[in-house]
């Protein structure tokens, strides 16, 4: 193992982390490439419904959706990014207390977003009759909108996961790293319901 | 960092004897590596045996050994076992085995992600095989065009196992791909800049980016068919306005980009390999890292020359056999390299190195095929026929499988202690590179002549019999390779001769620990100040970095 100790030698060399990227954790790379294949994912399903937009023969077209509700339910969403954001930095600088707060207060506004989006698929479903087997816009509307409603269903479990670890009594920076991959996660999932309002409620209706 | 701890030299010892449960358990990026190879040559032994079926089957015109809609099964399950539980695993374990001993850190950056992306893989193999007991294998092709995959043509289950099983290992192979990222960019030994990293690493970050851009629209079209299949959606279904079209833009978005992926990591082991057996660095260490993130780049634009058939329009023809062109030049650039690297060099003639000679052969032969279905007019003319079956089998198995055969007998001793044997591996080349020729160099002139791929069987009046009959025999030879193979393997490892820590005299970290390598890799995380750490070392009067 000579070798080893040898090349020991080098580690207080000039060169050493030449290579290191900031503050780039590997938790950070790793959740940054993540959400890197989550845009092609949602990008190759925004690129289906377009494709089809307009292509039905008959049933509801888009003129059914309910752009005002809608657009309460992206502000919920855009309104839980802040308070994320606000635990995410509360807990880098070891307020343990006001990151619990923040991350119920998302918690709750995400459920705020799901009842709405609940009463906008009810109706979508039950007055204007589109299903997923009615029409294409039926079949890419819910597709593109289920993968998101899929995400932020996801995040509800990590903000769930964060809550019990703070309710234990164990949440501190040094022990929950991922309380910063998940705020990222949450603002890429508002990002992208963003994008699907402007793309499916607004732009192209 | 500095202080040394005195560590009992544990050189010659073989490994202690650890239980099926620890394996199992791992999250040790070693042990996971071995378990993908593993995994991969089980399921490579069943590609193989529906690859030999199906050319009993071609042995002679209107044969009737196989049922058309068997031999629909096997040519699906063959194609995409090779793509989805061979080729990839097999890289990703190589990857998952070299990357952190490669880079000098002592385990992949999430470890227990790894392992979830082992079983996943696993799984989604199982899941897709699953289906030989419910009624039927996939039938469909591996790229599965619509509308066969309809629930109106594809009745049973057997297209929904084939979703859920390449869902599944997607998801495996998507977490490698972040892990393979994670890994690179954040845990390399101190000194080793980009410009330092061998190149094998380079080709993994490489893949691991289209890993990344390429599975999830592919995981989004099965999701799209199996909301046709089981909710009664209409994306690809052209009788309620769907598109089966979509269906090939997006499998080919994916499908393009993944025969990257596929050979990538197989450009990477040669890298590696070449320059340690003709003793001599690699000619252009910085060019062959910007041919890989090149032909990455490119690779994600020329998807539809996949669909010249299709009639798309002139100017997407163009467009697309313009870009097939273009990646030509990358490529090129890195067998130039790889040559010029050969040149002037004390060339050890060694089995690693053979397979490497080999890859160039063949590869160049796929490489040039590739070129001619690039033009759209030749493409027309040899579009689904045994012409384009021979094209990619010299690519993927003439270039990838060879590269991973390299693989195996340069890295064995570092995974096991032990050289695998030297006239074993020498009989493994020849009879391999006999009988692949023999196979699929025919099926240039049979596809020509007219044969269409995937029909179970052709008129006699075509002519082409002899030319089945030369494919069929070679695959025989072929399958003496790979059980001459399996012994080497089995053999060497029992009582293979030992290695010690260096066989081959090389100069990247893998050879620095011990083979096996401890559960920890490093003693001390080594410091990197050139491209080749253990050459600085054995040769302390010349280092690399008094040049680069």
């Amino acid at each position: 193992m000579n070798h080893a100790a040898a090349l020991s030698a080098h580690a207080e060399s000039p060169h050493h982390d030449q290579h290191a990227l900031g503050g780039w954790t590997p938790l950070k790379v790793g959740m940054a490439s993540f959400l890197f294949s989550e845009a092609a994912l949602f990008a190759t399903l925004i690129v289906a419904y377009l494709k089809f937009l307009g292509q039905d023969d008959g049933g509801p077209t888009p003129e059914v959706l309910n752009v005002g509700r809608e657009l309460v339910a992206v502000i919920l969403l855009l309104v839980s990014s802040i308070t994320v954001q606000f635990a995410s930095r509360d807990l880098a600088r070891g307020r343990c207390t006001s990151c619990t707060v923040g991350v119920i207060l998302t918690f709750i506004l995400t459920v705020g977003f799901l009842i709405v989006t609940g009463l906008e698929w009810r109706e979508l479903i039950a007055v204007d009759g589109l299903t997923i087997n009615r029409n294409l816009f039926g079949s890419s509307f819910y597709t593109l909108f289920g993968f998101h409603l899929g995400h932020v269903l996801a995040g509800c479990v990590m903000l769930l996961i964060m809550m019990g670890i703070a309710f234990s009594g164990s949440l501190n920076a040094r022990s929950s790293p991922g309380m910063e991959a998940i705020a990222w996660y949450w603002h890429f999932v508002n990002g992208v319901s963003v994008t699907l309002f402007l793309v499916v409620y607004v732009i192209t209706r | 960092m500095a202080t040394t701890v005195a560590v009992p030299e544990m050189t010659d010892k073989s490994p202690r004897r650890s239980s099926l449960l620890e394996w199992v358990t791992t999250v040790d990026h070693k042990r996971i590596g071995i378990m993908y190879l593993l995994a991969a040559l089980f399921f490579l032994v069943c590609a193989g045996t529906e690859a030999a079926l199906m050319r009993i089957q071609l042995w002679k015109a209107r044969f009737d050994f196989l049922e058309p809609d068997t031999f629909n099964q096997l040519f699906t399950m063959h194609g995409t076992t090779m793509v989805f539980f061979v080729g990839m695993p097999i890289l990703v374990g190589f990857g998952n085995f070299l990357v952190p001993l490669m880079i000098g850190a002592r385990d992949m950056a999430f470890p227990r992600m790894n392992a979830f992306g082992l079983w996943m893989f696993i799984l989604g193999g199982l899941l897709t095989y699953y289906s030989f007991l419910q009624g039927g294998a996939p039938d469909v092709g591996w790229f599965a065009y619509a509308p066969l995959t309809s629930a109106t043509f594809s009745r049973g289950m057997s297209t929904d196992y084939w979703i859920l099983g390449l869902m599944t290992s997607g998801l495996g192979t998507l977490s490698g791909g972040i892990n393979f990222i994670a890994t690179i960019l954040t845990m390399r030994a101190p000194g080793m800049t980009f410009g330092r990293m061998p190149l094998f690493i380079w080709m993994m970050l490489v893949d691991a980016v289209l890993i990344v851009i390429a599975f999830p629209p592919l995981t989004a079209a099965q999701t799209m068919l199996l909301l046709d299949r089981q909710l009664g959606a209409h994306f690809f279904d052209p009788q309620q306005g769907g598109s089966a079209v979509l269906w090939q833009h997006l499998f080919w978005f994916f499908g393009h980009p993944e025969v990257y992926i596929l050979i990538l990591p197989a450009f990477g082991m040669i890298s590696e390999i070449i320059p340690v057996f003709a003793r001599k660095v690699i000619f252009g260490y910085e060019s062959v890292a910007a041919a890989t993130v090149l032909i990455a780049f490119i690779a994600c634009g020329v998807w539809a020359h996949h669909m010249f058939a299709l009639g798309l329009s002139r100017t997407i023809d163009i467009f697309f056999s313009g870009s097939t062109f273009l990646i030509a030049i990358p490529t090129g650039i890195k067998m130039f390299n790889w040559i010029a690297t050969l040149y002037g060099g004390k060339i050890r003639f060694q089995t690693p190195m053979i397979f490497c000679l080999g890859f160039l052969a063949m590869f160049l032969i796929g490489g040039l095929s590739g070129v001619m279905l690039a033009a759209v007019p030749f493409d027309w003319q040899a579009s689904d026929t045994y012409f384009v079956v021979a094209h990619f089998h010299y690519v993927l198995f003439g270039g990838t499988l060879f590269g991973i055969f390299g693989g195996f007998y340069y890295w064995f001793p570092k995974m096991s202690g032990r050289l695998m044997n030297e006239t074993l591996g020498k009989w493994n080349f020849w009879l391999l590179m006999i009988g692949f020729n023999l196979t699929f160099f025919p099926m240039h002139i049979s596809g020509l002549m007219g044969m269409p791929r995937r029909i179970y069987t052709y008129d006699p009046e075509l002519g082409v019999d002899i030319w089945n009959q030369l494919s069929t025999i070679g695959v025989l030879v072929q399958a003496a390779a790979f059980i001459v193979f399996a012994v080497n393997l089995i053999g060497s490892l029992r009582s293979g001769e030992r290695s010690g820590d260096d066989p081959w005299d090389a100069w990247t970290l893998e050879w620095l620990t011990t083979s096996p390598p401890p559960a920890y890799n490093f003693e001390v995380i080594p410091a990197v100040r050139s491209r080749r750490p253990l050459w600085d070392l054995k040769h302390p009067e010349d280092p690399d970095w008094e040049h680069e």
